[in-house]
């Protein structure tokens, strides 16, 4: 009999860790502090807000702003910021060029900033968030770190559907805390590498060509793609140099470089490639979640900064359902998600040709 | 065995049937005399769109411009090269460039050939669950000497085949039928 009932609290236990298992896919919140960012000030720019409602901005900020404090890391908030932005006259939004990072710096003595954007925020159906966020060291303008994250309230749906989120604000909740957990890691990595003085490839995102409906999908994608190349170890060159560059010239350009400014970015930055492109397809999941998939269509190139020769090319067209395999299972619901997915072979591909050419 | 004939007969008319609705053969010229070993670096000028779908060039040149380098036949000039260079003729249509300007053109970007081309066609037709893409592209060579056409094709690619249409498989994307027409365009120039 004894033995029968622990037989039967077996099957209970594993029946409920099958039905939590959603339900626990997000990890507590971050507390340890990040070593990195020890006795440094750091600034809370303005986000681009790409989602087109505002909500995205009133649920997500105070979210970050709480991790920080949780993280022990001395900060400077955007609002408090503003008289700096306006005394400065800086205007650009997620985003920032070496003059006005130094401003910033001097007026307020912040050595880091904290820069990024709110790419996807969809509180209707299947609730959609993503969110990109970088850490700019002011003294080198170098990314430390970036990290581009997203999900569906369906992502975390277990066995039966239990622990799926029904609020973009749940979603976007667990979000920041996955965010800043990807934050420390990447720090730590980063920090290592620097300990073994094995610096990446220096390179630089142009944002790309938006031919879709949605606006701002060029510059959503670009943020998410300069993530996953300084995941890979690359020193991306801060986007906003770039666009400091083509200010200066009154120019904008997306999706392509002219000769004689990739040549400046080159001889100024020390770069090795340019990364540009153009989105031809995003459009996120519409309906219900067994209807309808997030698609995401794109073409990618790498120039050498030297020479501005086209080393190699890239062409992804993507759908949510290209990963299912059966009942809708492996079904990819969110867009942000799609394209870092997407952009996993383009990372590939710069990859190979960066050690290609410097073999 | 008469029988058996006209059974055939019927089934080999069914079957150019269906196949006639799959993409044609492409249309090519080649100029007799020209020397393409000459050419090593080219620039495509941005595709017109001569179809009603929005974006269908801008897909069209980008695909050419990778099937081109993938080829690795020719150097390929930077876009945003070709764009700043097209500036002083942005009023123009590609189409209606003159040989003269074309020259210019090829000079300033250090070139001895252009592409040039449009979309004209290039549509998704539904019929029940499936759907058919087709894609139109005219693409031609010049030379930067001169300003003459040294190669020209035109290619039509989609429509459904004759398992398609049998058993409704095989359905492609518009994004795949104008690689596929991209890519049996340049067969044609590059083997």
């Amino acid at each position: 009999m004894k033995r029968h009932n622990g037989h039967i609290r077996r099957v209970i236990f594993l029946v409920a860790f099958l039905f939590c298992s959603g339900a626990i896919t997000a990890e507590l919140s971050a507390t340890d502090a990040i070593e990195a960012l020890t006795g440094k000030t750091v600034a809370v720019l303005p986000f681009a807000n790409y989602t087109g409602t505002s909500h995205a901005v009133t649920t997500i900020v105070p979210m970050i702003y709480k991790e920080l404090s949780q993280s022990g890391i001395d900060y400077i908030t955007s609002t408090d910021l503003r008289p700096t932005l306006r005394q400065y006259r800086i205007r650009s939004v997620g985003k920032i060029g070496s003059a006005d990072a130094h401003s910033i710096r001097e007026s307020t003595g912040a050595t880091v900033l904290l820069a990024g954007s709110f790419d996807v925020y969809r509180e209707e159906g299947n609730p959609d968030v993503a969110i990109s966020l970088r850490l700019i060291d002011v003294e080198q303008m170098k990314i430390m770190a970036a990290v581009s994250i997203a999900a569906t309230g369906e992502d975390f749906a277990g066995l039966f559907g239990v622990g799926r989120l029904s609020s973009a604000e749940k979603v976007a909740q667990r979000l920041v805390e996955k965010l800043f957990k990807q934050l420390r890691k990447d720090l730590e990595m980063a920090s290592r590498r620097h300990q073994d003085e094995k610096a990446g490839h220096r390179l630089a995102v142009v944002t790309f060509d938006n031919i879709t409906d949605t606006r701002y999908a060029g510059e959503i994608v670009s943020g998410i793609l300069v993530s996953g190349l300084v995941q890979d170890g690359f020193e991306v060159l801060e986007p906003g140099l770039v666009d400091e560059l083509m200010l200066r010239d009154q120019i904008v350009l997306r999706g392509e470089i002219r000769l004689q400014l990739l040549r400046e970015l080159a001889d100024q930055y020390n770069l090795d490639f340019l990364i540009t492109g153009r989105v031809e397809g995003f459009s996120p999941q519409r309906g219900s979640v067994e209807e309808t998939h997030p698609e995401f269509e794109f073409g990618a190139r790498q120039l050498d900064a030297s020479t501005g020769k086209i080393l190699a090319t890239y062409d992804g067209n993507t759908s949510g359902a290209d990963s299912e395999t059966i009942l809708g299972l492996g079904r990819c619901h969110s867009l942000g998600e799609l394209v870092a997915r997407s952009f996993k072979g383009l990372r590939k591909t710069i990859r190979k040709e960066s050690e290609r050419r410097f073999e | 065995m008469t029988q058996m004939k006209s059974g055939l007969l019927i089934l080999a008319v069914l079957a150019s049937l269906l196949t006639g609705c799959a993409g044609m053969k492409p249309t090519i010229f080649l100029h007799p005399e020209y020397n393409f070993g000459y050419i090593e670096k080219v620039a495509v000028i941005p595709f017109e769109n001569l179809s009603k779908e929005q974006g269908a060039a801008s897909r069209a040149t980008r695909l050419f411009v990778s099937e081109l380098l993938a080829t690795e036949s020719f150097e390929v000039v930077e876009p945003g090269e070709v764009s700043r260079a097209l500036e002083k003729f942005a009023t123009i249509r590609a189409a209606q460039l003159t040989q003269a300007q074309l020259v210019e053109i090829g000079k300033q970007l250090g070139v001895q050939a252009l592409f040039l081309g449009s979309v004209n066609e290039s549509s998704s037709m539904r019929s029940g669950s499936a759907s058919t893409s087709v894609v139109t592209m005219v693409v031609r060579l010049v030379e930067t000497d001169q300003g003459v056409t040294v190669w020209s094709a035109t290619h039509t690619e989609g429509g459904r085949g004759f398992w398609a249409s049998l058993f409704g498989t095989g359905q492609k994307s518009e994004s795949e039928v104008t690689r596929n027409c991209v890519k049996k365009t340049l067969k044609t120039l590059i083997n």
